[in-house]
């Protein structure tokens, strides 16, 4: 009983602080001004906004006994789901910034510093 | 032959513990297919995803990976979404980006793999190019803290490649 | 209070602000300016319709639902790996 209170109460915690996490992801890809700097308001709603809660929503699930036989099955698959997002979620991102980079889609502007343009133009040979 | 069937031990482990996670039952079935379902694809993938299958059998390397898996959810991640959601949040958004250069010092692909994601995946720091040949990552970096590339990986990747070095090298 | 219904609550409670992230990513999705852009607001909306079906499952109690997010990962990621392909291609074509 009390095992299952603590475990519930930790998954709502994770959950919550998930659905924050996507509020704030959300803003941040309203706000930033370029394609770049939004990548890491939108790594924010993936790691942050995805990940976390599905752990949380699979505490949830093995906390509730009111799910029946069938909880297990719900956070087995929750937790393979985030392990899932963890590995694809970066590999999705990194071939959408090159993708963009290489065809000019977005411009990297502002910038402090781009070494990536000042080695590829040595490489071409000028 | 034999060779194979060794190396397909690690890619079969692996897929009968997702197997029995997802399905969440411990009964005959599940177990019996399980086991059936995950050697077929362990045998089949043996060739593409393992070199030496010695390294899977070292528990040192399985608790350094736990290790990473405590530092880097628990200290990396925790530390870089409360930088960048402080960015978001704030009236003036203090940002000044730019793409640096990140170099790495490991030898195979799964350890430049680790890098490369434990870098995409905490906010602030993406992955958007890497050259093989001079070793180098090109990291997009929300707040440019020095032009140099060692202090670039002082900052950003020198925990991550400590870790991965011995889980994966 | 019972489990059940502490649970049932607090995700009814969660229900108008996921609501209101996903309206803003699909401000964004429609907004932005260039490809990239409203791929990349497709991209982290579906992640995180992902955990809303999950949590949607316990709300619910419908097992049925929590296989979906699998399959919605995986598509997204598809997605990102076949714009990626598209733009990489007409650079290369000239």
């Amino acid at each position: 009983m009390d095992f299952n209170w603590l475990i519930v109460l930790v998954g709502e915690v994770l959950v919550a602080v998930g659905v924050l996490c996507d509020v704030i992801a959300a803003i941040g890809l309203l706000r930033f001004p370029n394609f770049y700097v939004r990548l890491h308001a939108a790594t924010v709603g993936t790691i942050g906004g995805a990940f976390v809660p599905l752990i949380g929503a699979s505490l949830i699930a093995i906390g509730c006994e009111f799910l029946g036989g069938y909880r297990w099955f719900m956070a087995g698959s929750a937790l393979i789901t985030a392990i899932l997002i963890l590995i694809l979620a970066p590999a999705g991102s990194h071939a959408l910034a090159r993708a963009a980079y290489r065809s000019r889609a977005a411009i990297v502007q502002p910038k402090i510093v781009d070494h990536l343009e000042e080695d590829r133009v040595e490489d071409r040979g000028e | 032959m034999v060779n194979r069937l060794y190396r397909s031990l690690g890619p079969a482990i692996l897929s009968f513990i997702t197997y029995i996670v997802f399905s969440g039952s411990l009964s005959v079935y599940d177990v019996v297919t399980g086991i059936i379902v995950s050697l077929i694809v362990g045998y089949m993938v043996a060739n593409i995803t393992i070199t030496n299958p010695r390294k899977l059998l070292e528990p040192s390397r399985l608790v350094w990976l736990l290790l990473y898996a405590i530092y880097y959810f628990l200290v990396a991640e925790v530390r870089a979404h409360i930088d960048v959601i402080g960015r978001i949040l704030h009236p003036k958004m203090p940002i000044n980006p730019g793409i640096v250069r990140v170099p790495y010092h490991v030898e195979t692909d799964y350890a430049m793999t680790a890098i490369a994601n434990s870098i995409t995946n905490t906010p602030g720091t993406v992955v958007v190019d890497v050259d093989t040949k001079r070793k180098i990552f090109y990291v997009h970096w929300i707040n440019v803290v020095s032009v140099k590339p060692e202090v670039a990986f002082k900052s950003i990747s020198e925990a991550y490649e400590k870790y991965a070095k011995r889980v994966f090298d | 209070m019972s489990i059940e219904a502490h649970v049932t609550t607090f995700i009814l409670v969660m229900f108008p602000i996921y609501i209101l992230a996903f309206i803003l990513y699909a401000i964004r999705a429609l907004k932005g300016p260039t490809i990239p852009d409203t791929v990349l607001a497709i991209d982290a909306m579906t992640y995180d319709l992902a955990a809303f079906l999950v949590v949607l499952a316990i709300f619910f109690r419908s097992p049925v639902l929590t296989p979906v997010a699998i399959v919605l990962a995986l598509w997204v990621y598809a997605l990102d790996i076949y714009v990626a392909k598209y733009l990489e291609a007409k650079e290369m074509g000239g």
